[in-house]
């Protein structure tokens, strides 16, 4: 069954097709990877199924109800988490604070209840200690490195415990110890039940994790498969080539 | 990263999940001293220590509830002094036309400010940076049109209120009390925002819409709730203000220095923080009330009080709380947040 499933989406930025006409799914419970080189409209396609970019066209699906062109926290409220590809921590607040973002909930009640609960921070300083940054939990986020900023994105996602993450670039500019343990973590939680679609350079992360590749070239996708059939086919190498 | 700056591992109780009382003495004791004034019956020139008590209560009040918006939520208004004027507005009518108390009809004024917040908010709220701070004044411009041509309040002119019926060394009380239970009201809005998921979800809003957004929070009704939240007070305060002056005229709330005076006493206090704009109140009311003294209501008073504001904002770029916290510096009784 698809978790998520896009529609041919369109998008241009001036004269150029950023996604161009892209169709592609998410299986319930699997790790999908979406590769392609550099400006094929991967970070593209991300913005527009979480809501923060308008398509041009296309529909997005998201367990069974659409919901293209929708308020971002529209998706992120039915269960579709996602990171940025350069991040987006919220700099002036501490470490703890971006953590307790996603904790905040739409009903009036939990609008005017403490700002943290017992049981919210426990959670955040465990994911903060499994990303090794809780000693940093009261630091302001923009005092953080790019790596450590990488991590506090992905552990933030958690908080609001999605059932899909859409992870654009998670291992880039992390260090390779740590890029171990965010895909342990990832494995745990796609045991658990949590879908992923991942953006990645890193080939051997891609190989590891996932249990299909979608490759994009261009803002169309150029095929897709398991990541055995994807890695011998030639289109995907000559796709690589032609960004150089 | 500095290991200065780490926690060390016992030292959880520094993630408590209750805002601390550490240092409340302090701000305790002085509305304690505050609350005491009106029972100092002996100084001379009673009244007008009253009335200047009165203002600063007013102010403290009007740069708070500005702060809700303004501070936390990061959309600058200039043109909140609306909700002043229509809070007053609100209960001069219902006094001169159904005999209601402005004391009881500020409660109303209050009400009546935030539903035109919600409106207003509804309107203005698709703009932001420079243009949502112009979209302030065009309301600001609007109102004053509105009120300088609407002949059933006297227009430009404006209206006047019957005297409250009081012995003369009293006529300042209630009004005292009435403004500092407004200040208190709006502090403790404030302080009850700042530690609760709103509050936290306004300050996301501040820094990157598009994060807080995609962290789940529907950006769009909470502006609006904050922009609602910060209209309560004013109106509250606008009513009590104008059955003080016992006249009301659209100058006296509508003009763009009242606006900018909110503005100023949150920016010099610290933006953002509960403690600043009420320390920012305190600064510039009681400079003021000094240099008059000193100066007399001339423009050298103006001068001088805008260059001690200038040597303030040169030694504290981000307010008197912002900065010293920055610093590490900030006592824990100026710590509300
Ligand atoms: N906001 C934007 N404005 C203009 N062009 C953009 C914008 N975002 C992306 N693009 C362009 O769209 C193309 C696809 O970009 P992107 O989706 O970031 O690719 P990828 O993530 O696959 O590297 C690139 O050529 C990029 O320069
Ligand atoms: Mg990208």
């Amino acid at each position: 069954m698809s978790l998520l499933k896009v529609e041919d989406l369109t998008k241009s930025y001036g004269g150029l097709r950023a996604v161009d006409g892209a169709s592609f799914g998410v299986q319930q419970g699997s790790v999908t990877a979406l590769i392609g080189p550099n400006g094929a409209g991967k970070t593209t396609a991300f913005d527009i199924i979480s809501g923060v970019v308008e398509p041009d066209a296309g529909v997005v699906i998201f367990d069974g109800e659409e919901i293209t062109g929708a308020m971002p926290h529209v998706a992120t409220r039915q269960g579709l988490g996602r990171t940025f590809q350069i991040t987006r921590e919220l700099g002036d607040l501490t470490v703890l604070e971006n953590m307790l973002v996603p904790t905040i909930k739409a009903d009036t009640r939990s609008l005017l209840g403490p700002k943290v609960r017992r049981d919210e921070r426990d959670r955040a300083m465990d994911l903060l200690a499994f990303a090794g940054i809780d000693k940093l939990a009261l630091e302001p986020a923009k005092r953080l490195s790019y790596g450590q900023r990488k991590l506090l994105e992905l552990m933030s996602v958690m908080m609001a415990d999605p059932r899909l993450v859409l992870l654009d670039e998670p291992a880039g500019g992390v260090n390779p110890v740590l890029i171990e343990k965010i895909m342990d973590r990832i494995e745990t939680l796609n045991g658990s039940g949590v879908s992923f679609l991942i953006v990645e350079h890193n080939m051997e992360v891609v190989m590891r994790l996932s249990s299909w590749v979608i490759v994009m070239a261009h803002g169309k996708v150029l095929l897709e498969g398991t990541p055995a059939e994807v890695q011998q086919d030639e289109r995907v190498l000559a796709a690589y080539l032609g960004e150089a | 990263m500095a290991d200065s700056t780490v926690i060390p591992k016992d030292k959880t109780e520094l993630l408590s999940t209750k805002p601390s009382r550490e240092g409340w003495w302090l701000p305790m004791l002085v509305l304690v001293m505050i609350a005491l004034v009106p029972f100092a019956r002996f100084v001379d020139a009673y009244n007008y220590v009253l009335q200047v008590g009165i203002a600063l209560l007013m102010w403290v009040t009007l740069t708070t509830s500005w702060n809700i918006l303004g501070g936390y939520t990061g959309y600058i208004s200039l043109g909140h002094n609306v909700f002043f004027g229509i809070g007053g507005y609100t209960a001069a009518l219902l006094f001169t036309h159904f005999g209601i108390s402005p004391f009881i009809g500020s409660v109303l004024a209050g009400f009546v400010a935030l539903l035109l917040g919600v409106l207003a908010g509804f309107i203005t709220l698709r703009t932001r940076g420079p243009a949502f701070i112009i979209s302030t004044i065009a309301l600001l411009l609007v109102t004053t049109l509105w009120f300088d041509n609407w002949e059933f309040v006297g227009g430009v002119n404006g209206m006047s209120l019957p005297l409250i019926p009081l012995p003369l060394s009293f006529v300042k009380v209630p009004f005292y009390y009435a403004m500092l239970v407004a200040a208190v009201g709006s502090i403790w809005l404030g302080y009850r925002i700042a530690h609760s998921k709103l509050g936290l979800a306004l300050r996301a809003i501040a820094q990157d819409e598009v994060k807080a957004e995609v962290a789940g929070i529907d950006t769009r009704r909470l502006k609006i709730t904050a922009f609602a939240l910060s209209a309560f007070f004013p109106g509250v305060v606008g009513a009590i203000w104008g059955y003080n002056l016992s006249y009301l005229r659209p100058l006296i709330f509508f003009t763009i220095a009242v606006a900018a005076q909110m503005v100023l006493m949150a920016i010099i206090g610290g933006r953002g923080s509960v403690a600043g704009p009420v320390i920012g109140a305190f600064l510039i009311v009681g400079l003021n009330e000094v240099s008059i003294s000193q100066f007399g209501g001339s423009e050298l008073n103006l001068v001088i009080t805008g260059l001690i504001l200038v040597v303030v904002l040169l030694f504290f770029p981000m307010g008197i709380v912002g900065s010293l916290r920055e610093a590490g510096r900030l006592p824990a009784s100026l710590d509300w947040d």
